[in-house]
């Protein structure tokens, strides 16, 4: 090696190497300004990034309000529950883990059933699908309605889509920001075109609600009502089940299941209707419940309470670390109802047991008690009643079945939903009615059994005639030729303006939602709704509470009340109102009201009243005073008339007339009013009546020292309402 | 060849203990204690601020290292220019060993396991590589170098750790490797020509790369691509090949100018950032000290490489300077990777930042490249191999 190599060796590499260094220095000064642009004009960009993966946001049910009956004990209250929860939004915030294995693991550590364990994968990919996937399958579909949507869909119909798989069609949904309106139209719109029976339609509404559900909260329910020890599992291995949570929720709790559910109410799963309109965070939880029917329904805004909010930090992991904010839930206002548990209860059972005929029980009917000054319903029975926390949990198809499909309707509430023809209980309008047409009380028409009205013939209940009647031995004796010869000097329009003031024809209840209206038929009511024409005979009819006369036991209470506390306007309700207007006067004559009164006593406690024997009360205290009726539902051959006289039993059930009873208590300073109907339970007086007396009495004698447990003493009620 | 420089040289072949230790370079030895420093501050924080796991062990091996690594200074140059062939070959069997007694992380079969500690022998190849090159080119004359089939054996030499640490696998590392192999030869006096060659060669390859991955689309990519793609969109794949990219910006962006403070970097406190005590430390520096705290370390690190350059221009071999060279590129390697891929710039591959991230092995590389740079500024006009042998 030469010198003159060596100098150029190390001249050629100087260069180099200071060209070398040049690049180094520009390669680190180029790093500098990266992390300038990063770091100094993005800060705040990235601070929020950083916070938004580093942060969940929880909402936190606030607690139901609880439903106090009037001395403050609990009919619906909530208990704790534990829910498994599990949110694969997560997944996009920290390394890749496999859902499906980890829904496994908290099966395991829960041990689920193999049929549980396939729900919670099930459940998981559904919410994959929502969150992050083609959307939730709703139904399968034909070849030609997926060529439909599939063409049709996306323009009109937002987030309904079809999608093909392995041969088979299927219709989904995803959550799409979209108005309210527009989807509540496509969803019609498409289950209208599609061949879908009700059950199918069902289905599809659920599914469309929990794809809102999960959309809303990002995860879904795996598993609901742990055991502390499955909570205690799953807490100890939460390292291991990334996107996995306890969520600590409330469920409601009836402390009386099957109590006075129709006043109640219940809760039961979001239908698609009950979001429109209602942007609640609450409704929008995975299994959220809406009140449906009574005071849950009717209350269910102030009930609801408003949803707290949490954002937690958490780590990679998932695991909390701490919470940086925290909006406490609102829990809902507590509710007092009006409603006496004891006689509640004791309703329930009193009709329960009521004997029909000699060898049949009860099968449908209901009663309604309230007090005559403050229209307050006390007890609001109907029958059969039915569990109000099977609604509670998610309610399979065919306890819903078996429960909409009873003949008996279980569900409806027979005080306010339902109508029946009053019968002869209606019989006090007509007796005021003719009053305020200045038809003397003392004026007598003679029973001779029947009444000629026009071509038709009416008859008496008592065939051989009441002899000379006049106007309260009519009603003590219940003559219905009185009423028919009555009837053509009163009118329909008179009649049922006096109906009207009574309350019929019209929903009273002040606070609770859900009532039928019935019928007050008058010539106006009759062409528009039957486009007929009025006939005397209708007139006839209306006047003894049959013909198209129809209401509801709850109207006939309010109507019992009005007339027991002297004729000011009292309307039901089953809350506690924070303020009561003082009951306006509906303009019926003082003497007037006294007369009917007094028939009404008489009716139960002299030995011409029809009631007599299943109503009369030696105790002044403990007296009532009231009305049978014996509604027709059928139109009975002279030949069935005669044979139901003989043994009811012959007849077909629902061929029977319906058993009505309405009266007050006690007959001196009423305080009081009830109403009872038996579906089909052949006499008022016999059927009914019982059920009325032993009602007052049980509310007289219950509430009078304000000793809420004495109706339980007296009648020996055991167990359901002892708070102890 | 004057015999004033004869004698000088000859004077100075041996230097004495008291020579060694006065001429030791204290600037770059403090810029090292400085950064080990920095270094176990941010394992500190990394450990949740607590000594156990990481900073206890980070700063006893840091001390041990660095004791070495100035006693090893001390070592006379020729003796480094003597071993070259042999740290190669031992490293070389330490390599070959990986995939048959080496343990498996995250995929990869890159570690033997010492007992004491788990080497990487793939991070002390490189040195073998550098050393064994710088002897072999110092011994290489500048027409030699002007003929391409002399650079055959260089490059196989080369070739042969290249593919193995590919295949484990670690392209970072091997492509660094074969950066360090191009700058050996091209301070070493490759023809522009072949330097032209070689610099459109890498071009063509890495758009041809690029090209395929897009043209392939990011689901049909290996992961290799996918790392590449995920540069190009901010919000591709965010829980697989993009994640760590993902994470790491978000956090050093969060650092602001005057960062969080420490311990206070909420994003990688909570484990948003995955191994931060390592190859991601670059983001927990960012997102606790900010930009401020983050150019004092670029500024450390520029002086640390501006030192091995000047170590590098005042070495009189050739053996001196192209080691001390190369060893500094290969530190800046380093950084430039680790830091460039923190924040987005290069595809995520397993390279750590000198004195900052937890792990033995590349300490041990970057400790025994400032022990040679120490070595090689002490013993600067010492003539070296056959040059040496030519003057006495």
């Amino acid at each position: 090696m030469t010198a003159r190599d060596g100098k150029k060796r190390e001249s050629g590499f100087t260069r180099r190497l200071v060209l070398a260094a040049t690049i180094q220095g520009a390669a680190l000064a180029g790093l500098g300004y990266r992390l300038y642009s990063l770091q100094v004009p993005r800060q705040d960009d990235f601070l929020a990034d950083s916070f938004d993966i580093r942060t969940v946001t929880r909402y936190d049910a606030p607690t139901r309000g609880i439903i106090l009956d009037r001395f403050g004990r609990q009919l619906a209250g909530n208990e704790q529950s534990y829910n498994l929860m599990f949110y694969p939004e997560r997944k996009a915030k920290r390394i890749e883990t496999n859902d499906t294995a980890i829904v496994r693991r908290a099966a395991a550590l829960i041990e689920a059933s193999p049929f549980l364990t396939e729900r919670m994968i099930e459940q998981l990919d559904i919410g994959q699908d929502v969150i992050a996937g083609e959307g939730r399958l709703l139904s399968e579909i034909t070849a030609e309605d997926f060529d439909l949507i599939a063409e049709v869909g996306p323009g009109r119909w937002p987030g309904f889509g079809a999608i093909e798989r392995f041969g088979r069609y299927g219709l989904t949904y995803k959550v799409v920001s979209s108005r309210a309106k527009d989807e509540a139209r496509a969803i019609e719109e498409i289950l209208s075109i599609l061949p879908l029976s009700t059950e199918q339609q069902r289905t599809i509404n659920r599914r469309i609600v929990e794809a809102k559900q999960i959309n809303a909260e990002g995860g879904v329910l795996l598993a609901e009502d742990l055991s502390w020890g499955q909570v205690a599992r799953l807490k100890a291995r939460a390292l291991d089940l990334p996107g996995a949570e306890i969520d600590v929720a409330e469920k409601r709790f009836y402390h009386y299941p099957g109590t006075a559910a129709h006043a109640l109410g219940y809760v039961s799963q979001v239908q698609p209707q009950d979001l429109l309109g209602d942007n609640d965070r609450m409704l929008r939880r995975p299994n959220a419940k809406i009140g449906r029917k009574g005071i849950e329904r009717t209350m269910e805004k102030s009930l609801r309470g408003r949803a707290g909010r949490r954002i937690m930090e958490i780590n990679a992991f998932g695991q909390e670390q701490r919470v940086v904010s925290r909006v406490p839930p609102i829990p809902g206002r507590v509710i007092r109802s009006t409603i006496d548990l004891g006689l509640q209860t004791y309703a329930e059972q009193r009709l329960a047991e009521q004997p029909i005929s000699e060898s049949e029980m009860i099968r449908a009917g209901a009663a309604v008690v309230m007090k005559v000054d403050t229209g307050e319903v006390l007890a609001m029975a109907s029958h059969p009643t039915f569990d109000q926390s099977i609604f509670t949990s998610r309610i399979t198809n065919s306890v819903w079945n078996e429960l909409i499909n009873d003949e008996h309707k279980p569900l409806v509430n027979k005080c306010s939903a339902e109508h029946y023809p009053p019968g002869s209980t209606y019989k006090m309008v007509t007796m005021l009615a003719a009053m305020e047409l200045g038809i003397s009380p003392r004026e007598q028409v003679t029973c001779s059994g029947k009444t000629e009205v026009g071509p038709q013939t009416f008859y008496c209940w008592k065939r051989d005639g009441h002899g000379r009647m006049d106007m309260e031995a009519a009603l003590v004796e219940s003559c219905d030729t009185w009423y028919y010869e009555m009837s053509q000097r009163i009118g329909p329009e008179k009649m049922s303006e006096v109906a009207g003031r009574l309350g019929f024809g019209d929903r009273l209840m002040i606070d609770v939602a859900g009532e039928t209206r019935g019928v007050v038929p008058n010539e106006n009511w009759k062409r528009n709704s039957l486009g007929q024409s009025w006939f005397d005979g209708d007139t006839v009819q209306a006047s003894i509470g049959q013909g198209y006369v129809l209401t509801t036991p709850l109207q006939l209470a309010t109507m019992t009340a009005r007339i027991a506390n002297g004729g000011r306007a009292v309307r039901p309700h089953l809350i506690v109102p924070d303020l009561l207007y003082p009951a306006e006067d509906l303009g019926f004559k003082a003497e007037h009201l006294e007369i009917v009164r007094r028939a009404m006593d008489r009716v139960t406690n002299t030995d011409q009243g029809t009631a007599y024997r299943y109503t009369q009360v030696e105790e002044p205290s403990l007296r009532i005073a009231g009305k049978t009726g014996t509604a027709q539902v059928a139109r009975l051959s002279v030949g069935e008339r005669l044979r139901m006289l003989e043994d009811v039993r012959s007849l077909d059930y629902d061929r029977r007339n319906h058993a009505l009873f309405v009266g007050y208590g006690p007959v001196k300073n009423p305080r009081y009013a009830c109403a009872v109907i038996i579906e089909h339970g052949d006499s008022g007086g016999r059927s009914a009546g019982p059920v009325v007396l032993d009602l007052l009495q049980a509310a007289i004698v219950g509430n009078s020292g304000g000793q809420p447990n004495m109706v339980n003493d007296r009648y020996n009620l055991v167990g359901r309402n002892d708070e102890a | 060849m004057t015999s004033t420089l004869d004698q000088t040289d000859t004077r100075r072949v041996q230097l004495s203990l008291l020579d060694r230790v006065s001429s030791v370079p204290w600037p770059l030895l403090i810029l090292v204690i400085i950064l080990s420093s920095i270094g176990v501050a941010m394992q500190y924080s990394a450990g949740g601020l607590a000594w156990e796991p990481f900073a206890g062990t980070h700063v006893v091996r840091l001390a041990l290292f660095f004791a070495l690594a100035v006693v090893a200074g001390l070592v006379d140059i020729r003796v480094w220019y003597r071993v070259a062939y042999i740290a190669f070959f031992v490293t070389m069997i330490m390599l070959i060993a990986v995939p048959f007694i080496g343990d498996e992380f995250n995929n990869a079969k890159r570690w033997i396991d010492l007992r004491v500690m788990t080497l990487q022998p793939s991070e002390l190849v490189q040195i073998g590589l550098i050393m064994t090159l710088a002897r072999y080119l110092n011994n290489a004359s500048w027409e030699e170098l002007g003929n391409p089939f002399d650079l055959v054996f260089p490059l196989a030499l080369a070739a042969v750790p290249t593919y193995l640490i590919m295949e484990q696998p670690d392209l970072g590392t091997s492509l660094k490797l074969l950066a360090c192999v191009g700058v050996i030869l091209f301070l070493a006096g490759l023809r522009w020509w072949l330097v032209m060659i070689g610099v459109g060669a890498v071009i063509a390859v890495s758009y041809w790369f690029v090209d395929r991955c897009l043209t392939n689309g990011f689901e049909a990519a290996g992961y290799q691509c996918r790392r590449v793609l995920v540069l190009f969109d901010d919000e591709l794949d965010l829980a697989g090949a993009g994640y760590h990219i993902n994470q790491a910006k978000i956090a050093i962006g969060s650092g602001g100018v005057e960062g969080q403070g420490f311990g206070q970097g909420q994003h990688n406190q909570l484990g948003f950032t995955p191994e931060n005590n390592t190859d991601f430390v670059w983001s927990l520096l960012a997102e606790e000290f900010g930009f401020i705290g983050c150019m004092v370390v670029l500024f450390l690190f520029s002086l640390l490489l501006l030192y091995g350059v000047v170590t590098a221009l005042r070495a009189r071999s050739q053996f001196g300077r192209l080691l001390a060279a190369t060893l500094t590129a290969n530190l800046f390697f380093y950084i430039v990777i680790n830091v460039g891929m923190n924040m987005g710039l290069l595809p995520v591959v397993g390279m750590p930042l000198p004195f900052l991230s937890y792990g033995g092995s590349a300490m041990l590389a970057t400790m025994g490249s400032v022990a040679l740079l120490t070595s090689i500024w002490i013993h600067a006009d010492v003539p070296v191999g056959e040059e040496g042998r030519q003057s006495r």
